[in-house]
Protein backbone atom coordinates (compact mmCIF):
# COMPACT_ATOMS: atom_id res chain seq x y z
CA UNK A 1 0.00 0.00 0.00
CA UNK A 2 1.52 3.51 -0.76
CA UNK A 3 -0.25 6.34 0.95
CA UNK A 4 0.51 9.74 -0.58
CA UNK A 5 0.00 12.40 2.41
CA UNK A 6 0.51 15.57 -0.41
CA UNK A 7 -1.18 16.20 -3.57
CA UNK A 8 1.30 17.48 -6.00
CA UNK A 9 1.66 20.05 -8.56
CA UNK A 10 4.31 20.49 -11.73
CA UNK A 11 4.84 23.51 -13.44
CA UNK A 12 6.25 23.86 -16.87
CA UNK A 13 8.12 26.96 -17.85
CA UNK A 14 9.56 28.22 -20.97
CA UNK A 15 13.30 28.58 -21.45
CA UNK A 16 13.27 32.38 -20.19
CA UNK A 17 10.78 31.87 -17.19
CA UNK A 18 7.85 32.35 -18.43
CA UNK A 19 4.70 30.00 -17.20
CA UNK A 20 3.74 27.31 -19.35
CA UNK A 21 0.96 26.65 -16.68
CA UNK A 22 0.33 23.92 -13.47
CA UNK A 23 -1.26 20.93 -13.47
CA UNK A 24 -2.01 18.45 -10.63
CA UNK A 25 0.61 15.72 -10.62
CA UNK A 26 -1.65 12.49 -11.52
CA UNK A 27 0.75 9.90 -11.22
CA UNK A 28 1.43 5.77 -10.18
CA UNK A 29 3.01 5.71 -6.95
CA UNK A 30 2.98 1.85 -7.18
CA UNK A 31 5.95 1.55 -9.01
CA UNK A 32 7.63 3.75 -5.97
CA UNK A 33 6.46 1.78 -3.30
CA UNK A 34 7.39 -1.44 -4.89
CA UNK A 35 11.33 -0.02 -5.58
CA UNK A 36 11.34 0.85 -1.88
CA UNK A 37 10.11 -2.34 -0.64
CA UNK A 38 12.41 -3.80 -2.95
CA UNK A 39 15.45 -1.79 -1.81
CA UNK A 40 14.64 -2.62 2.10
CA UNK A 41 14.74 -6.47 1.43
CA UNK A 42 17.61 -5.95 -0.31
CA UNK A 43 19.21 -4.41 2.52
CA UNK A 44 18.38 -6.74 4.42
CA UNK A 45 15.94 -4.21 6.37
CA UNK A 46 12.79 -5.52 5.56
CA UNK A 47 11.51 -9.43 5.99
CA UNK A 48 11.76 -11.22 2.49
CA UNK A 49 8.09 -11.74 2.32
CA UNK A 50 7.55 -8.02 3.65
CA UNK A 51 3.84 -6.61 3.02
CA UNK A 52 4.70 -2.94 3.83
CA UNK A 53 2.65 0.56 3.57
CA UNK A 54 4.91 2.70 1.75
CA UNK A 55 4.76 6.80 2.72
CA UNK A 56 5.99 9.13 -0.09
CA UNK A 57 7.26 12.39 1.45
CA UNK A 58 8.64 15.71 -0.03
CA UNK A 59 12.19 16.02 -0.11
CA UNK A 60 12.00 19.86 -0.22
CA UNK A 61 14.54 21.91 -3.36
CA UNK A 62 18.01 22.71 -1.86
CA UNK A 63 17.66 25.91 -3.02
CA UNK A 64 14.07 27.29 -3.46
CA UNK A 65 12.86 25.40 -0.26
CA UNK A 66 9.28 24.45 0.50
CA UNK A 67 6.94 23.74 -1.30
CA UNK A 68 8.96 23.12 -4.35
CA UNK A 69 10.37 19.82 -4.31
CA UNK A 70 14.23 18.07 -5.08
CA UNK A 71 12.85 14.62 -4.71
CA UNK A 72 11.15 12.15 -3.36
CA UNK A 73 11.36 9.92 -0.09
CA UNK A 74 9.66 6.57 0.04
CA UNK A 75 9.71 5.33 3.49
CA UNK A 76 8.18 1.72 4.14
CA UNK A 77 6.96 0.29 7.50
CA UNK A 78 6.68 -3.77 7.39
CA UNK A 79 6.38 -6.10 10.54
CA UNK A 80 7.99 -3.92 12.61
CA UNK A 81 10.83 -2.60 10.81
CA UNK A 82 11.86 0.14 8.31
CA UNK A 83 13.74 1.50 5.63
CA UNK A 84 14.07 4.49 3.22
CA UNK A 85 14.74 5.06 -0.12
CA UNK A 86 15.20 8.10 -1.71
CA UNK A 87 13.40 8.65 -5.54
CA UNK A 88 14.62 11.57 -8.07
CA UNK A 89 12.37 14.14 -9.17
CA UNK A 90 12.37 12.61 -12.61
CA UNK A 91 10.01 9.94 -11.10
CA UNK A 92 8.02 13.19 -12.71
CA UNK A 93 9.25 13.26 -16.35
CA UNK A 94 6.83 11.01 -18.20
CA UNK A 95 3.89 13.02 -16.75
CA UNK A 96 6.09 16.07 -17.78
CA UNK A 97 6.31 14.50 -21.37
CA UNK A 98 2.66 13.68 -21.70
CA UNK A 99 1.94 17.81 -20.46
CA UNK A 100 4.47 19.52 -23.05
CA UNK A 101 3.05 16.99 -25.65
CA UNK A 102 -0.08 18.53 -25.37
CA UNK A 103 1.37 21.88 -25.66
CA UNK A 104 3.05 21.19 -28.97
CA UNK A 105 -0.04 19.98 -30.01
CA UNK A 106 -2.39 23.00 -29.08
CA UNK A 107 1.17 25.43 -30.20
CA UNK A 108 1.74 26.98 -26.89
CA UNK A 109 5.37 25.17 -27.33
CA UNK A 110 7.03 24.34 -30.72
CA UNK A 111 8.20 20.86 -31.22
CA UNK A 112 11.67 20.04 -29.97
CA UNK A 113 11.54 23.52 -27.95
CA UNK A 114 13.56 23.91 -24.76
CA UNK A 115 11.32 24.11 -21.37
CA UNK A 116 11.98 22.87 -17.90
CA UNK A 117 9.61 21.93 -15.18
CA UNK A 118 9.42 21.98 -11.45
CA UNK A 119 7.39 20.36 -8.71
CA UNK A 120 5.80 21.47 -5.77
CA UNK A 121 3.57 19.75 -2.91
CA UNK A 122 1.39 20.57 -0.18
CA UNK A 123 -0.55 18.83 2.13
CA UNK A 124 -3.27 16.86 0.79
CA UNK A 125 -6.53 16.62 2.32
CA UNK A 126 -8.72 14.08 3.84
CA UNK A 127 -9.51 12.34 0.43
CA UNK A 128 -6.21 12.69 -1.43
CA UNK A 129 -4.42 11.04 1.84
CA UNK A 130 -4.74 7.24 0.77
CA UNK A 131 -7.24 6.05 2.75
CA UNK A 132 -6.97 2.46 3.54
CA UNK A 133 -9.65 0.10 2.27
CA UNK A 134 -11.28 -3.00 3.97
CA UNK A 135 -9.44 -5.11 2.34
CA UNK A 136 -5.85 -6.54 3.35
CA UNK A 137 -2.50 -7.09 2.00
CA UNK A 138 -1.45 -10.55 1.93
CA UNK A 139 2.31 -11.26 2.10
CA UNK A 140 3.29 -13.37 -1.16
CA UNK A 141 5.70 -15.69 -0.47
CA UNK A 142 9.07 -14.69 -1.91
CA UNK A 143 11.53 -17.65 -2.59
CA UNK A 144 15.37 -16.65 -1.72
CA UNK A 145 17.64 -19.21 -2.16
CA UNK A 146 20.88 -18.51 -0.79
CA UNK A 147 23.69 -17.75 -3.33
CA UNK A 148 27.07 -16.06 -3.53
CA UNK A 149 27.03 -13.37 -5.80
CA UNK A 150 31.09 -12.98 -6.11
CA UNK A 151 30.84 -16.59 -7.82
CA UNK A 152 28.56 -15.35 -9.92
CA UNK A 153 29.87 -12.14 -10.87
CA UNK A 154 33.42 -14.09 -11.67
CA UNK A 155 31.55 -16.36 -13.95
CA UNK A 156 29.41 -13.26 -15.78
CA UNK A 157 30.01 -10.88 -18.74
CA UNK A 158 28.28 -7.75 -18.78
CA UNK A 159 25.82 -7.04 -20.99
CA UNK A 160 24.33 -3.44 -21.47
CA UNK A 161 24.94 -0.53 -19.43
CA UNK A 162 26.69 -0.47 -16.15
CA UNK A 163 24.47 -2.31 -13.50
CA UNK A 164 24.79 0.83 -11.24
CA UNK A 165 22.99 0.16 -8.20
CA UNK A 166 20.79 -2.11 -9.65
CA UNK A 167 20.22 -5.95 -8.68
CA UNK A 168 22.33 -8.18 -10.91
CA UNK A 169 20.92 -10.40 -13.33
CA UNK A 170 22.38 -13.55 -14.37
CA UNK A 171 21.75 -15.32 -17.24
CA UNK A 172 23.28 -18.28 -18.81
CA UNK A 173 24.27 -17.83 -22.87
CA UNK A 174 22.56 -21.11 -23.71
CA UNK A 175 19.20 -19.33 -22.31
CA UNK A 176 20.31 -16.17 -24.50
CA UNK A 177 20.76 -18.23 -27.46
CA UNK A 178 17.13 -19.83 -27.01
CA UNK A 179 15.60 -15.98 -26.99
CA UNK A 180 17.23 -15.85 -30.28
CA UNK A 181 16.21 -18.92 -31.81
CA UNK A 182 13.02 -18.09 -30.99
CA UNK A 183 12.83 -14.60 -32.85
CA UNK A 184 14.77 -16.31 -35.63
CA UNK A 185 11.94 -18.94 -36.07
CA UNK A 186 9.57 -16.32 -36.17
CA UNK A 187 10.54 -13.88 -39.07
CA UNK A 188 8.41 -10.26 -39.03
CA UNK A 189 6.44 -11.37 -36.11
CA UNK A 190 6.30 -10.69 -32.80
CA UNK A 191 7.63 -13.42 -30.28
CA UNK A 192 8.18 -14.07 -26.75
CA UNK A 193 8.50 -15.85 -23.76
CA UNK A 194 9.02 -15.78 -19.85
CA UNK A 195 12.31 -15.70 -18.17
CA UNK A 196 11.93 -18.35 -15.01
CA UNK A 197 14.32 -18.81 -12.34
CA UNK A 198 15.24 -17.89 -8.44
CA UNK A 199 15.70 -15.00 -6.41
CA UNK A 200 19.22 -15.68 -4.50
CA UNK A 201 20.45 -14.31 -0.83
CA UNK A 202 23.95 -12.81 -0.92
CA UNK A 203 25.17 -13.17 2.60
CA UNK A 204 26.62 -8.88 2.32
CA UNK A 205 23.47 -8.50 2.32
CA UNK A 206 22.13 -8.08 -1.45
CA UNK A 207 19.95 -10.09 -3.59
CA UNK A 208 20.58 -11.57 -7.29
CA UNK A 209 18.52 -13.03 -10.37
CA UNK A 210 19.57 -16.26 -11.52
CA UNK A 211 17.87 -17.24 -14.46
CA UNK A 212 17.50 -20.95 -14.83
CA UNK A 213 14.77 -21.34 -17.97
CA UNK A 214 13.49 -19.77 -20.99
CA UNK A 215 9.54 -20.57 -21.75
CA UNK A 216 8.24 -19.54 -24.77
CA UNK A 217 5.28 -17.88 -24.53
CA UNK A 218 2.08 -20.21 -25.81
CA UNK A 219 -1.84 -18.93 -26.28
CA UNK A 220 -0.62 -15.33 -27.81
CA UNK A 221 -1.29 -13.78 -31.21
CA UNK A 222 1.55 -12.29 -32.90
CA UNK A 223 1.85 -9.74 -35.68
CA UNK A 224 4.34 -7.54 -37.00
CA UNK A 225 3.58 -4.89 -34.94
CA UNK A 226 1.69 -6.41 -31.68
CA UNK A 227 2.53 -9.51 -29.44
CA UNK A 228 -1.46 -10.14 -28.01
CA UNK A 229 -1.13 -12.43 -24.69
CA UNK A 230 -3.84 -13.96 -23.35
CA UNK A 231 -5.50 -15.01 -19.70
CA UNK A 232 -4.31 -18.47 -21.24
CA UNK A 233 -0.97 -17.52 -21.84
CA UNK A 234 -0.23 -16.99 -17.82
CA UNK A 235 -1.78 -19.70 -17.00
CA UNK A 236 0.51 -22.03 -19.63
CA UNK A 237 3.74 -20.85 -17.79
CA UNK A 238 2.27 -21.34 -14.25
CA UNK A 239 1.54 -24.98 -15.34
CA UNK A 240 5.09 -25.48 -16.60
CA UNK A 241 6.49 -24.06 -13.70
CA UNK A 242 4.73 -26.41 -11.80
CA UNK A 243 5.73 -29.23 -14.18
CA UNK A 244 9.14 -28.29 -13.53
CA UNK A 245 9.27 -28.65 -9.81
CA UNK A 246 12.42 -26.37 -9.38
CA UNK A 247 11.21 -23.84 -6.97
CA UNK A 248 11.53 -21.64 -9.67
CA UNK A 249 9.40 -17.93 -10.30
CA UNK A 250 8.61 -16.01 -13.11
CA UNK A 251 11.35 -13.04 -12.95
CA UNK A 252 10.81 -11.61 -16.44
CA UNK A 253 9.87 -11.65 -20.11
CA UNK A 254 11.37 -11.23 -23.44
CA UNK A 255 9.68 -10.54 -26.93
CA UNK A 256 11.17 -9.15 -30.29
CA UNK A 257 10.38 -6.12 -32.80
CA UNK A 258 11.20 -7.38 -36.08
CA UNK A 259 13.45 -6.27 -38.20
CA UNK A 260 10.63 -5.35 -41.64
CA UNK A 261 8.95 -2.68 -39.07
CA UNK A 262 12.78 -0.98 -37.64
CA UNK A 263 13.46 -1.07 -41.17
CA UNK A 264 10.67 1.51 -42.59
CA UNK A 265 11.21 3.03 -39.05
CA UNK A 266 11.28 7.05 -39.21
CA UNK A 267 13.72 7.06 -36.27
CA UNK A 268 16.07 4.81 -38.28
CA UNK A 269 15.41 6.92 -41.69
CA UNK A 270 16.20 10.18 -40.37
CA UNK A 271 18.94 8.43 -38.40
CA UNK A 272 18.06 9.35 -34.87
CA UNK A 273 17.79 6.05 -33.53
CA UNK A 274 20.50 5.15 -31.58
CA UNK A 275 19.20 1.35 -30.73
CA UNK A 276 16.93 0.88 -33.21
CA UNK A 277 14.28 -1.87 -32.25
CA UNK A 278 15.79 -2.35 -29.12
CA UNK A 279 13.57 0.17 -26.83
CA UNK A 280 10.70 -0.03 -24.64
CA UNK A 281 7.24 0.91 -25.82
CA UNK A 282 4.71 2.76 -24.15
CA UNK A 283 2.26 -0.58 -24.72
CA UNK A 284 5.65 -2.60 -23.48
CA UNK A 285 5.45 -0.45 -20.37
CA UNK A 286 2.37 -1.06 -19.95
CA UNK A 287 2.56 -4.80 -19.62
CA UNK A 288 5.22 -4.89 -17.70
CA UNK A 289 3.57 -2.43 -15.00
CA UNK A 290 0.69 -5.02 -15.24
CA UNK A 291 2.22 -8.33 -14.69
CA UNK A 292 5.34 -7.67 -13.73
CA UNK A 293 5.32 -4.93 -11.25
CA UNK A 294 7.43 -6.55 -8.31
CA UNK A 295 10.41 -4.42 -8.93
CA UNK A 296 12.79 -7.10 -9.32
CA UNK A 297 10.79 -8.19 -12.88
CA UNK A 298 12.83 -7.19 -16.18
CA UNK A 299 12.11 -7.30 -19.61
CA UNK A 300 14.67 -8.21 -22.52
CA UNK A 301 13.73 -6.52 -25.94
CA UNK A 302 15.23 -8.59 -29.34
CA UNK A 303 15.52 -6.82 -32.64
CA UNK A 304 17.29 -8.10 -35.67
CA UNK A 305 17.96 -4.57 -37.11
CA UNK A 306 19.92 -2.89 -34.75
CA UNK A 307 23.00 -5.60 -35.43
CA UNK A 308 24.46 -5.60 -39.15
CA UNK A 309 25.24 -9.36 -38.19
CA UNK A 310 23.37 -11.19 -35.72
CA UNK A 311 20.58 -9.99 -33.21
CA UNK A 312 20.48 -6.71 -30.82
CA UNK A 313 19.20 -6.81 -27.35
CA UNK A 314 18.49 -4.61 -24.14
CA UNK A 315 17.71 -5.24 -21.06
CA UNK A 316 14.78 -3.29 -19.00
CA UNK A 317 14.05 -3.22 -15.65
CA UNK A 318 12.68 -0.63 -12.43
CA UNK A 319 15.04 1.95 -11.28
CA UNK A 320 13.80 3.91 -9.20
CA UNK A 321 10.34 3.16 -9.75
CA UNK A 322 10.78 4.17 -13.25
CA UNK A 323 11.61 1.82 -16.33
CA UNK A 324 15.02 2.22 -17.90
CA UNK A 325 17.62 0.48 -19.79
CA UNK A 326 19.77 -1.28 -17.54
CA UNK A 327 22.35 -4.08 -17.70
CA UNK A 328 22.92 -8.14 -16.66
CA UNK A 329 25.11 -10.66 -17.05
CA UNK A 330 25.69 -13.74 -19.41
CA UNK A 331 26.97 -16.82 -17.71
CA UNK A 332 29.11 -18.31 -20.27
CA UNK A 333 28.51 -22.24 -20.44
CA UNK A 334 31.46 -24.17 -19.04
CA UNK A 335 33.52 -26.37 -21.06
CA UNK A 336 32.79 -30.18 -20.71
CA UNK B 1 -18.90 -3.36 -4.76
CA UNK B 2 -19.00 -3.30 -0.71
CA UNK B 3 -15.82 -3.26 0.74
CA UNK B 4 -17.37 -5.43 3.94
CA UNK B 5 -20.78 -7.14 3.73
CA UNK B 6 -22.52 -9.33 6.75
CA UNK B 7 -22.28 -13.11 5.34
CA UNK B 8 -20.08 -12.32 2.36
CA UNK B 9 -16.97 -14.18 1.24
CA UNK B 10 -13.67 -13.87 1.84
CA UNK B 11 -11.15 -14.44 -1.16
CA UNK B 12 -7.77 -13.88 -2.15
CA UNK B 13 -7.02 -12.29 -5.42
CA UNK B 14 -3.50 -12.28 -6.92
CA UNK B 15 -1.95 -11.39 -9.82
CA UNK B 16 -0.50 -14.08 -13.04
CA UNK B 17 2.37 -14.93 -10.69
CA UNK B 18 0.31 -14.61 -7.46
CA UNK B 19 3.67 -12.19 -6.19
CA UNK B 20 0.88 -10.15 -5.56
CA UNK B 21 -1.96 -11.01 -3.22
CA UNK B 22 -5.16 -9.31 -1.67
CA UNK B 23 -8.07 -10.41 0.83
CA UNK B 24 -10.94 -9.39 0.11
CA UNK B 25 -14.71 -9.47 1.34
CA UNK B 26 -17.31 -9.74 -1.20
CA UNK B 27 -20.48 -8.70 -1.11
CA UNK B 28 -22.11 -12.05 -2.20
CA UNK B 29 -25.03 -10.15 -4.77
CA UNK B 30 -21.91 -8.71 -6.63
CA UNK B 31 -20.91 -10.16 -9.55
CA UNK B 32 -17.50 -11.48 -10.91
CA UNK B 33 -17.32 -8.22 -13.42
CA UNK B 34 -17.43 -6.28 -10.14
CA UNK B 35 -15.18 -8.17 -8.12
CA UNK B 36 -12.25 -7.90 -11.09
CA UNK B 37 -13.34 -4.24 -11.11
CA UNK B 38 -12.78 -4.20 -6.69
CA UNK B 39 -9.21 -6.10 -7.41
CA UNK B 40 -7.67 -4.22 -10.06
CA UNK B 41 -7.60 -1.73 -7.54
CA UNK B 42 -6.53 -3.31 -4.75
CA UNK B 43 -3.73 -5.36 -6.44
CA UNK B 44 -3.01 -1.33 -7.95
CA UNK B 45 -3.02 -2.40 -11.64
CA UNK B 46 -3.46 -0.64 -14.49
CA UNK B 47 -6.96 -0.55 -15.89
CA UNK B 48 -5.97 0.97 -19.32
CA UNK B 49 -3.51 0.33 -22.00
CA UNK B 50 -1.27 2.96 -23.51
CA UNK B 51 -3.81 4.25 -25.71
CA UNK B 52 -6.41 4.64 -22.68
CA UNK B 53 -8.63 1.71 -23.55
CA UNK B 54 -9.43 -0.84 -20.88
CA UNK B 55 -7.21 -3.66 -20.22
CA UNK B 56 -9.34 -6.96 -19.63
CA UNK B 57 -8.70 -8.86 -16.74
CA UNK B 58 -10.19 -12.80 -16.57
CA UNK B 59 -10.95 -14.20 -13.09
CA UNK B 60 -9.62 -17.31 -12.93
CA UNK B 61 -11.04 -19.82 -10.23
CA UNK B 62 -7.91 -22.07 -9.11
CA UNK B 63 -10.24 -24.36 -7.38
CA UNK B 64 -12.14 -25.11 -10.30
CA UNK B 65 -9.23 -24.30 -12.74
CA UNK B 66 -11.86 -22.41 -14.98
CA UNK B 67 -12.20 -18.52 -15.58
CA UNK B 68 -15.55 -17.42 -14.33
CA UNK B 69 -17.81 -15.47 -16.43
CA UNK B 70 -18.01 -11.72 -16.09
CA UNK B 71 -21.90 -12.40 -15.21
CA UNK B 72 -21.64 -15.00 -12.39
CA UNK B 73 -22.63 -13.65 -8.85
CA UNK B 74 -19.61 -14.44 -6.40
CA UNK B 75 -22.04 -15.44 -3.82
CA UNK B 76 -23.05 -18.42 -6.16
CA UNK B 77 -20.05 -19.33 -7.68
CA UNK B 78 -17.22 -18.06 -4.71
CA UNK B 79 -16.24 -19.89 -1.27
CA UNK B 80 -14.46 -18.84 1.40
CA UNK B 81 -10.42 -18.58 0.93
CA UNK B 82 -11.27 -19.27 -2.66
CA UNK B 83 -8.39 -18.11 -4.77
CA UNK B 84 -8.89 -15.65 -7.66
CA UNK B 85 -5.96 -15.10 -10.13
CA UNK B 86 -6.65 -11.87 -12.47
CA UNK B 87 -5.14 -12.68 -15.84
CA UNK B 88 -4.90 -9.90 -18.59
CA UNK B 89 -5.11 -10.16 -22.35
CA UNK B 90 -2.50 -7.69 -22.98
CA UNK B 91 -0.03 -6.75 -25.81
CA UNK B 92 3.33 -6.08 -25.97
CA UNK B 93 3.87 -3.71 -29.39
CA UNK B 94 5.79 -0.89 -30.70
Amino acid sequence: MVLTPHRYLVHLLKRDGQRLGDWPASVDWEPAGEWALWQGIRRGELPDAAVGTTTILPIWHARAGEPFVGGLRAAVTADGCRSESELPLSYFTRLVESLSANLVREGVLQPREEFHFLVSAFPAGREGDGIRAASREVPAPLPLSRGRLDRFLRRGMPSGPEIDGDMAVFIPRRILDEAIDLVRASPGIETGGIFIGRLRRDPRPEVFADVTALIPASHTEGSATRLHFTAASWAAIRDAIALRRRDEIPLGWVHSHPQEICETCEKRREGACAGCGVYFSADDVVLHRTVFPRAFGFAIVISPAAAESGFAWAMFGWRQGILAERGFFIIESRRS
Amino acid sequence: MEEKFDGGVSVVVSDPWLQKRAELDVDPEASIRELVEGAIGHLSLPRNDASGRSITFHARLEREGRHMHADEITGVVLRNKDHVILEPDIDAGL
